[in-house]
């Protein structure tokens, strides 16, 4: 049942979260746990805040615990010494800790690999040492008394209690936001740039300021999470926010499952009362905590709630496919069956004027690039045909990938200019190249593990939609309506590519000829001007090939333009109008197919010499 | 001119740690280029060379060298338990949770180093004598040559055996290319499991060497080892020789900043330094030990 | 020598190899040719143990080597030189050369690991005034010098090379040629994985044509150069066929 109605499947789940909410000081009314639930609660919204940065962008903090430490100062300093009433007091800590965190993330995050992780563990030091030294602002060790309770219309937050729905309400609609968030558009760009941040930025997500704006979120969760806390417990102790508990966070996020919103949940309830209920144990709580972490590492890594329900499901229905490849052979050529009477999706949104195949659409011009003193391409300058397929050949290391890796912006040319449309791109990132209207594949699969198969097609059509953070996060009406588009547009490009069966399975279970097509689909939803396809049909067999083939020439006469870098000449000199021979990064030739393949030189740079 | 009078004495206390920094950022790089992960357990390699020195030297009385050798023998072996058992059935997995494996097994060490030595501070006598000696006005102690010559010791030994020795080779080799490494003959788990020990050999010593001035406690190497970790990404995270004069500059920096600002922001200070190097130049002084590939 | 019975190969859920069957003799050259792509790479690494999602049987001097481990295959003397050189390129020639001997230094002297090298850089004039150097600085077809030395310092009892002739310049691509057919007078047991089809023709005994993860072709190198079908596997069949 759950199957057939997925789009409802986390409703119910928030209808019986709210329930719980409600009825557990009813069900338990122990002023004990009912402390220990606002703690959940309020571990519970720096978490979820912390999971979106961990688990969909990839990217560890270890200074949440002093993000949460700033929300909760900066709410007692200004209530309580300077008067300002609670609420401006909460939203002028969440600003501030947003501000810290973007000066934090811009420098650190535009780099790749950990080095958010060095910067807020030092982070996380300082602001600890800063709020123990100035003790005459933050009273020091000894922590800040005298918070006032929160008040609303009158009514004033003054007991476990009554907090306890407060903490609780923002708790939920942490979870409800970031929901709403994993769901959308940014979601899916967010979990893309975690699987593979160049392929993310070719499908045109704009990695960097991603990973800064998710930061700086989850920052502000943790923020308002600080800010309830200080005026629940009505004093705060710089204890609380050392950098041990940014690891804990971290560890709460690992145990519920790096990417799942539940999870969360659990993560926090667990290590949360673990200490209370380890009470007795308190010499061995590092111990059995420490233990936790590092089994659960290293035998659930996707985290208990995630890690659990996939065994449950993999041992409930056996995998139709368990023999990893063997399927491509057999299914293949039924598979590739010829779209006919599919909905036509290439070229469905395509142009309605018909241009001469002689007009260019991508003009490089005497471009060079080096790597370390070698020249992978020096002096190249051809067309792109507009409506034509140019089909881009050579010898292993002649620098054909190194050409569309300039053309899509992941590499800048060290000389030269590359005009898409007439207009210079050569200084563009990736994600803006997209934009222009230019999607690739690539020449190793860069299929987004991580996500669905209808995912995958849906994060491709990243650089034609406009969804951005507050309009996901928020449902608004505009969203859906895009949503709507997305989803139906990705389901009309997998049916295209006979894969519509397979919308819902993760990526990474289709076979290699069924994530060639996937890849096919993803570049194409967004109906761009120009595809880019690096090696479409290297390792399929031939009936494989040829299905491909008569795929690139529909997208022809469709109106796309195809540059196309292959090896196997068989499918180059059938469909191409154009070749362009590359050897040693030079250009040694370029004509119609016959022309090229009666070249001497071409014969010399294929075949190789005798010796 | 206060100041300038006391920067002898700065200098000589920041080399003191910087030492101390500079080891532990060694064993840092050491095991970023056999792995690419950060191992946060370096620091508890720091506190339990100083907690086996305690034990080996005072509760069981044994004599200064033989405690020395026998604590850096322990801490080596944990090392390569610790890989072993933690490391090596997951590394296949992504980076950053092998880095938050070393953080579970760094938790459960400081648990047990609680359990086994108590939360009470304690003391280890110098290696020889207390009497400070004068040197251009700074206050030095014998202590404090101890701590130079054993780290010179042991850089120099580092050095040789990575440019000399077969096996420093090989793991050099293996950081630098683990398939080439694998077609040469090389085991590259074992290579792998030699870095680890050796990092906590190192880890070891820098603890065993620093506990006589200050106070031991099971939780010493925590602050030394993330400055350590400050001093690796100050001279190039990865880079040896960066790791060495990273310690030794921060170190000084350090010290010599606590004299003219205030004491109290000492820690403020080799932090700042960690923010501004990720900020400014993130391949630190001298670069990265291996070049990021896209 | 060498014997590979239907060996299976798999990426990520594709097959790369589709039951691959190959034999090597004592003293023969041999070589594996196809365009990219076809497997030649991923045979080689099956073969090296680095590669292990597989099935099949893989047998080295009379042993089942299916299972070993990459440096047990080093020490039987099955080396590869792999491709794009793979040096160490920190170090320095010396030490690259150094560490080919990897297995048999542990019972050499100092002295005699230098002799050894000395030796070896007799074969190749070009590297003698960079031993010092550090290999990543070196020209390609140095580099190619330095990979193919390396993996002599592992004294072979089969070397194979994989693509020796990648990214380099015709000129340097007839030097590299020219190394290997002086080890083929010696002796030398080879196992040539090439794209440049015939140039490895040329100078190999036997050859096996490699398709999408088939052997399609094989047979004396001779006879195999003048077949109209490996034209064909490189640059198109005719188009109407």
């Amino acid at each position: 049942m759950w199957k057939r109605f997925p789009k409802y499947r986390s409703t119910v789940a928030l209808f019986v979260l709210a329930a719980g909410i409600v009825g557990f000081p009813k069900l338990i009314p122990n002023p004990y746990y009912l402390n220990v639930a606002n703690i959940i609660g309020l571990n519970t919204i720096i978490v979820v805040g912390l999971n979106l940065l961990v688990g969909y962008a990839g990217q560890v903090s270890l200074g949440h615990a002093a993000f949460y430490g700033i929300g909760a100062y900066i709410s007692a300093i200004l209530t309580v010494t300077y008067g300002v009433p609670s609420w401006p007091a909460l939203i002028v800590a969440a600003s501030v800790t947003g501000l810290i965190a973007l000066i934090i993330g811009i420098p650190t995050l535009k780099l790749r690999g950990h080095y958010l992780v060095m910067a807020t563990l030092g982070f996380n030091l300082i602001a600890n040492i800063i709020i123990v030294q100035c003790d005459t602002v933050t009273g020091g060790p000894s922590g800040f008394p005298g918070v006032p309770a929160l008040s609303l219309g009158g009514w004033t937050f003054d007991t476990d209690e009554k907090m306890y729905y407060l903490i609780w309400l923002f708790a939920f609609l942490a979870i409800l936001l970031a929901l709403n968030l994993a769901g959308s558009r940014v979601g899916r760009g967010l979990k893309a740039l975690h699987g593979n941040e160049s392929a993310a930025s070719c499908v045109g997500v704009p990695t960097k300021t991603y990973k800064v704006k998710i930061f700086v979120l989850s920052a502000v969760f943790a923020s308002v999470a600080g800010s309830l806390y200080a005026h629940y417990l009505s004093f705060v102790s710089p204890k609380t926010f050392d950098i041990f508990f940014s690891v804990e966070l971290v560890t709460m996020v690992i145990v519920g499952g790096m990417g799942s919103i539940w999870g969360c949940l659990f993560g926090a309830a667990f290590l949360t009362s673990l200490p209370n209920v380890l009470h007795s144990f308190d010499e061995y709580k590092d111990i059995f905590y420490g233990l936790i972490l590092v089994v659960i590492l290293l035998f659930v890594p996707e985290g208990l709630i995630v890690g659990v329900a996939q065994r449950w499901r993999a041992s409930r229905t056996a995998r139709p496919k368990d023999q990893p490849g063997l399927e491509t052979d057999q299914a293949g050529p039924r598979d590739l069956a010829p779209p006919q009477e599919k909905v036509n999706i290439v070229g469905s949104f395509a142009s309605q004027v018909q241009i001469a195949p002689c007009e260019p659409i991508l003009r490089i011009q005497n471009v060079f690039r080096g790597f370390g003193g070698v020249m992978a391409v020096s002096e190249v300058s051809f067309d792109i045909l507009r409506g034509a397929i140019t089909a881009m050949i050579g010898p292993n290391g002649a620098g054909k990938t190194t050409i569309i890796n300039l053309i899509c912006g992941v590499y800048r040319p060290s000389h030269g200019t590359i005009l898409f449309q007439n207009r210079s791109i050569e200084r563009l990132q990736p994600y803006q190249i997209a934009r222009l209207g230019l999607a690739r594949t690539f020449q190793n699969l860069q299929i987004f593990d991580n996500m669905t198969v209808l995912e995958n097609v849906m994060v491709g059509l990243h650089a034609k939609t406009n969804n951005e953070f507050l309009v996901s996060m928020l449902h608004l009406p505009a969203f859906k309506r895009e949503e709507t588009q997305i989803r139906q547009r990705a389901m009309d490009a997998l049916a295209f590519f006979n894969l519509e069966n397979h919308a819902d399975i993760p990526a990474y279970q289709l076979s290699f000829g069924q994530q060639k097509r996937l890849e096919m689909a993803r570049a194409l939803a967004p109906n761009p001007q120009l595809i880019l396809l690096d090696e479409p049909v290297a390792g399929l067999n031939m009936t494989e090939s040829l299905e491909i083939a008569e795929l690139i020439l529909k997208m022809r006469s469709q109106g796309i333009s195809v540059l196309l870098v292959e090896h196997d000449i068989n499918v180059v000199m059938r469909i191409s109008d154009k070749v362009v021979v590359l050897n040693y990064g030079i250009k040694i030739a370029e004509g119609s197919p016959h022309e090229v393949q009666t070249n001497e030189d071409v014969l010399s740079a294929y075949l190789g010499g005798a010796v | 001119m206060s100041i300038l009078d006391h920067l002898p004495q700065f200098i000589v206390s920041g080399l003191t740690t910087g030492s101390i920094y500079a080891l532990i950022a060694l064993g840092f790089c050491i095991i970023h280029n056999a792995t690419g992960i950060v191992n946060f357990t370096q620091v508890d390699f720091v506190s339990l060379g100083g907690l086996m020195m305690y034990t080996l030297l005072l509760s069981l009385g044994l004599p200064l060298i033989l405690a020395f050798v026998l604590a850096v023998v322990a801490v080596t072996v944990v090392g390569g338990l610790v890989e072993r058992l933690a490391i090596r059935p997951a590394r296949s997995r992504a980076v950053i949770i092998l880095i938050f494996i070393t953080i579970g097994v760094s938790i459960l060490m400081r648990g047990i180093f609680k359990i086994l030595w108590g939360k009470n501070q304690m003391g280890v006598p110098h290696f020889s004598s207390e009497t400070p000696i004068t040197f251009f006005g700074a206050t030095i102690l014998p202590q404090n040559l101890w701590i130079f010559l054993i780290t010179f010791i042991a850089v120099v030994a580092l050095q040789f055996f990575f440019s000399r020795s077969r096996i420093g080779k090989a793991m050099r080799a293996t950081s630098f290319n683990p398939r080439a490494a694998a077609l040469m003959g090389v085991n590259v788990n074992r290579m792998i499991l030699f870095s680890f020990a050796l990092s906590g050999a190192l880890g070891a010593v820098a603890g065993i060497i620093i506990v006589p001035i200050t106070t031991l406690s099971y939780e010493i190497g925590v602050m030394l080892g993330l400055k350590g970790f400050a001093a690796a990404v100050l001279g190039g995270y990865g880079n040896s020789l960066g790791a060495v004069i990273g310690g030794l500059l921060l170190g000084v920096l350090e010290s010599v900043g606590a004299g003219v600002i205030s004491s109290t922001y000492k820690d403020v200070i080799a932090f700042s330094i960690l923010l501004l190097v990720l900020f400014i130049k993130p391949s630190g002084i001298l670069g990265y030990g291996d070049t990021e590939r896209l | 020598m060498l014997r590979i019975e239907s060996l299976c190969a798999y990426y990520r859920g594709n097959q790369a190899l589709k039951g691959v069957s190959l034999e090597v003799q004592q003293g023969e050259v041999v070589s594996l040719i196809g365009s990219n792509g076809a497997g030649k790479t991923t045979l080689l690494n099956c073969i090296s143990g680095l590669h292990t999602d597989r099935t099949g049987e893989i047998w080295f001097r009379e042993k089942d080597v299916s299972r070993a481990q990459p440096h047990d295959l080093v020490m039987l003397g099955l080396v590869q030189v792999p491709e794009n050189r793979q040096l160490f390129g920190p170090m320095t020639v010396e030490e690259n050369l150094q560490m080919g001997a990897y297995l048999r230094s542990g019972k050499m002297t100092g002295v005699m690991l230098r002799k050894e090298v000395d030796r070896l850089l007799e074969r190749f004039p070009a590297l003698r005034s960079r031993r010092k150097q550090r290999a990543g600085t070196l020209s390609g077809g140095e580099q190619q010098m330095v990979a193919i030395g390396r993996g002599l310092m592992s004294d072979p009892r089969l070397l194979m090379l994989d693509e020796p002739s990648l990214g380099l310049a015709p000129m340097i691509v007839q030097e590299i040629f020219s190394i290997i057919k002086q080890l083929q007078r010696e002796g030398c047991t080879i196992l040539l994985v090439e794209q440049n089809a015939l140039g490895a023709l040329s100078l190999s005994d036997r050859a096996y044509l490699l398709e999408t993860g088939r052997l399609t072709m094989s047979g004396q190198s001779s006879t195999l150069i003048a077949d109209k079908r490996i034209r064909r596997a490189y640059l198109g069949h005719d188009l109407e066929t």
